[in-house]
């Protein structure tokens, strides 16, 4: 059930992107959607990095880390998907000197760190739905946009604050 | 399973109770709202909120502490929600939708036993909001309201994350949320 929900999306979003692939005056919406994805894709690969990070040295209840590391996979994966084929050219991204630093300060300073990064995430999300030309990838990035605040949920659960803190949730940006 | 499928059912008839009075398309022209406004969209989305704070106030009493103070906490986020969308509706020209008593859709709503089937039915009803605001989200014009409608979808799945842990599940449990 869930691999069906799953691929269907991915199809979605990736028969979208093809669907950019006609030339013409869909061009500049291609590309600022392009675009659009581009960063929530090197959001997403972020926090597959944390997670990936606090898996490896074992900052949170057994699987939970393994288990949102996961989940930002295969957001990952079906942004790529919805990707593929734009003649986009590969980004590599670098390890954050701030993701060392909350790790190597243990498991409070780890989950205040992913809290921030998962709201900023949320941000990204509620800005492309906000600006995205084609419609065909609304739903999928809502979804995803949804899976990040559940998220949220875990990480303040973890930390022992109170978990659903906002009745209207668009993250917070980076810079605000 | 069926059970299931019948408070869904359930939920899904109060809303379309309340909606029938008011919600649903966008209006003709000349009554306010612009067609393709998104007040009709939006209309719809507030009759089920209204539907589902009279499904908390049902199911909430056979919850005992600390769940209860959980579903209360769900119960005034969802309160925010109606005034925002109702507000969002006005500042379209359009008339938000009105929810009625809570005894108007208590018929429709299933027999709740004990606390799991209240938590089931707090499940459902989540699982059903969150569906309807991503839903929401293809039909509204593009801007400040896809805005709207995702945070609300986000706030949405939050509840069902605190509702999946209350009843001892994973709170994420899947990659992609979607509702039903």
């Amino acid at each position: 059930m869930k691999v069906d929900r799953r691929s269907a999306l991915i199809a979605a979003a990736a028969g979208a992107m093809a669907a950019g692939g006609r030339p013409g005056a869909a061009a500049a919406q291609r590309g600022s959607d392009r675009d659009l994805l581009e960063r929530l894709l090197a959001e997403e690969r972020g926090l597959q990095s944390m997670y990936e990070a606090a898996a490896r040295r074992g900052l949170l209840v057994p699987g939970v880390a393994e288990l949102l590391r996961d989940h930002e996979r295969q957001h990952a994966e079906g942004i790529e998907e919805a990707l593929s084929g734009t003649g986009r050219a590969p980004v590599a991204s670098v390890p954050s000197a701030e993701l060392t630093r909350a790790v190597s300060r243990g498991t409070r300073a780890f989950l205040r760190y992913a809290l921030r990064i998962e709201s900023e995430a949320v941000a990204a999300y509620a800005n492309a739905v906000t600006n995205l030309r084609d419609p065909d990838l609304l739903q999928p990035l809502g979804s995803i946009m949804a899976s990040e605040g559940q998220h949220l949920v875990v990480l303040r659960e973890l930390l022992g604050a109170r978990p659903s803190t906002r009745a209207y949730e668009t993250g917070r940006k980076a810079v605000e | 399973m069926s059970g299931g499928l019948t408070r869904r059912s359930a939920i899904a008839v109060a809303a379309v109770t309340v909606s029938s009075c008011g919600g649903g398309q966008d209006p003709p022209s000349g009554r306010g709202a612009r067609p393709g406004s998104g007040v009709g969209v939006l209309n719809s989305v507030l009759a089920l909120e209204h539907a589902s704070l009279a499904a908390y106030a049902a199911l909430a009493e056979r919850l005992a502490r600390p769940e209860r103070s959980r579903a209360q906490e769900i119960v005034e986020q969802e309160r925010e929600h109606v005034r925002r969308l109702s507000d969002l509706i006005e500042g379209l020209g359009g008339t938000p939708v009105a929810g009625r008593a809570t005894r108007d859709y208590a018929p429709s709503f299933p027999r709740l036993r004990d606390a799991g089937d209240a938590l089931l039915l707090a499940h459902d009803i989540e699982e059903r909001q969150v569906r309807a605001y991503l839903e929401a989200l293809v039909k509204l014009p593009a801007g400040p309201l896809r805005r709207s409608a995702a945070a609300l979808a986000t706030s949405e799945a939050e509840h069902l994350a605190l509702v999946q842990g209350l009843r001892g599940e994973q709170m994420a449990q899947a990659a992609f949320v979607t509702g039903t």
